[in-house]
């Protein structure tokens, strides 16, 4: 469904990836891990082009991303973003910030976008807060309404960037449980994360990386018990003491 | 004595000229709004165009692009760097040597519009860099362009940390349109000199017209505190 081909990204004059091949299917959840500034969050952003590649194409259901506004616009629907920093557009209402994107880009009905944006956000356990203005909701509750707007465009695949990490620890729980009731709907996603448990939950496919380059990359969640390559041990370790 | 002669001139000019008096503080407003409010239209469009990073690959578009933008910068570049008393004679004159016949209330509304929208334009540019650069990536990758993101997202968020400063730019101009007098515009300024040189009384035809100006000045900016902070009492109270 995804195809990222020879990528390679150049900021300033560091390489912060390098060699990037890979290909994510259908109803596939990858997850990727890697230490700090080794590319993850690089990565995510390629694919739905926040970040321009240096070099290399990033393929979308077969076609070439074009580096114009039209294409863009049409990946993005289709690949949405889920931001560590939440990102809720601070002047909209939770429903609003819902309903935004269907009205304006899938250019839905109000009555129409407000039913299936209702539906997401009772899926997150939000509907209650429909009214509430987002600076208004704690953390936990502020990335369960970013995922509902997430939903609400129906995409094809979701991309999580450290989704927890900016949580308080009361917190994390239930945006992983949330996390985990939509991967159990067969959605496609990629998702960077910290939290190993939850990564040992949805993972059909595990991704690490190290300076910019993938290390190793796994069918399941063999890599937590059994890592190929001595980085991976390393990092692995790093993280579980 | 001779205070007594000196308010009972002043009061004497006020009755028998208020309405010259009240025509030119309408003139006034009327240039201070207008050119207030279109100078934010216009400078809405500038801010947009000077914020845009040119990332598309479609050539002819970038180099769209980009003549925009160094026209924007030109713009705010030469109606900030020169009196905008020089502003409303450059542009008053060259329309007559062009063969435009133009009214100087149109020529000086719309150098005051011009002119606003250039300060303008780097208030707004400062208040949109000033949002989390993530509220555009958010717009974004819901699939809105960019546009719609500024529009939609951008803009909202913006103006509302930016009415202090629009507020400021209107009362900037109240004062300031005294100088569009130079062309010949009937407002508060030049009223003042027409009555002052009709009885050579200029002392007392300026201070008649500086208690209109700080009147008006001081309305102004009481609404935009209440604007600015909903009840204005309520902060005066936790001022030390
Ligand atoms: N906009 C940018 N300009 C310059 N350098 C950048 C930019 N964004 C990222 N980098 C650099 O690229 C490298 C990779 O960053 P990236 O955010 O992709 O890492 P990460 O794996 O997501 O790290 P973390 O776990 O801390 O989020 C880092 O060295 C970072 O400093
Ligand atoms: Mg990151």
């Amino acid at each position: 469904m995804i195809e990222l081909k020879n990528i390679e990204k150049v900021f300033d004059d560091t390489v912060v990836l390098k060699n990037i091949n890979v290909t994510f299917k259908k109803g596939e959840v990858t997850v990727i891990i890697g230490p700090s500034g080794s590319g993850k969050s690089t990565l995510l952003r390629t694919i739905n082009w926040l970040e321009k590649p240096t070099q290399g194409d990033v393929y979308f259901e077969k076609e070439r991303v074009q580096n114009q506004a039209s294409s863009l616009e049409t990946l993005r629907t289709q690949a949405t973003m889920v931001f560590q920093a939440f990102h809720l557009f601070n002047h909209l209402t939770v429903l609003k910030n819902c309903t935004l994107g269907p009205i304006k880009v899938l250019k839905q009905a109000r009555h129409v976008a407000e039913a299936y944006a209702l539906e997401q956000l009772k899926k997150v356990g939000m509907d209650a807060y429909k009214d509430r203005l987002v600076n208004t909701l704690s953390g936990g509750q502020k990335q369960r309404v970013a995922i509902a707007r997430a939903l609400t465009m129906a995409p094809k695949v979701i991309l999580f960037d450290e989704p927890t990490s900016a949580l308080d620890i009361e917190m994390v729980q239930e945006v992983v449980e949330t996390i985990k009731h939509v991967a159990s709907e067969g959605l496609t996603m990629v998702l960077v994360t910290h939290e190993i448990e939850l990564a040992k939950a949805i993972a059909d496919r595990v991704i690490f990386m190290d300076q910019g380059e993938i290390v190793e990359d796994r069918k399941n969640t063999d890599i937590f018990t059994q890592p190929k390559m001595e980085r991976t041990k390393q990092f692995l370790q790093k993280i579980t003491h | 004595m001779f205070l007594a002669s000196f308010f009972s001139n002043i009061v004497t000019m006020f009755q028998n000229n208020y309405d010259l008096f009240f025509y030119g503080l309408r003139m006034t407003l009327i240039l201070a709004f207008v050119g207030t409010g279109v100078g934010l239209l216009i400078a809405l469009v500038l801010a947009y165009v000077k914020v845009q990073e040119i990332t598309t690959s479609q050539r002819f578009k970038a180099f769209l692009q980009r003549i925009l933008q160094g026209f924007a910068y030109g713009y705010v570049g030469f109606f900030r760097g020169t009196p905008m008393i020089v502003q409303a004679m450059l542009f008053y004159y060259g329309m007559q040597r062009m063969g435009f016949d133009i009214r100087v209330l149109t020529a000086g509304l719309i150098v005051v519009s011009l002119n606003t929208a250039a300060y303008l334009t780097e208030v707004i540019r400062s208040g949109l860099n000033s949002l989390d650069k993530g509220q555009k990536e958010a717009g974004l990758s819901l699939g809105l362009s960019m546009r719609q993101v500024y529009i939609l997202i951008l803009y909202p968020q913006a103006l509302k940390n930016m009415i202090p400063a629009i507020g400021n730019e209107l009362v900037v101009n109240i004062k300031d349109t005294a100088v569009l007098s130079v062309i010949g515009v009937s407002e508060l300024f030049y009223m003042g000199r027409r009555v002052g040189s009709a009885s050579y009384l200029f002392t007392e035809a300026f201070i008649i017209v500086s208690v209109m100006y700080l009147v008006i000045v001081s309305i102004a900016m009481t609404m935009l505190h209440r604007l600015g902070n909903g009840n204005p009492r309520k902060r005066e109270r936790v001022m030390p």
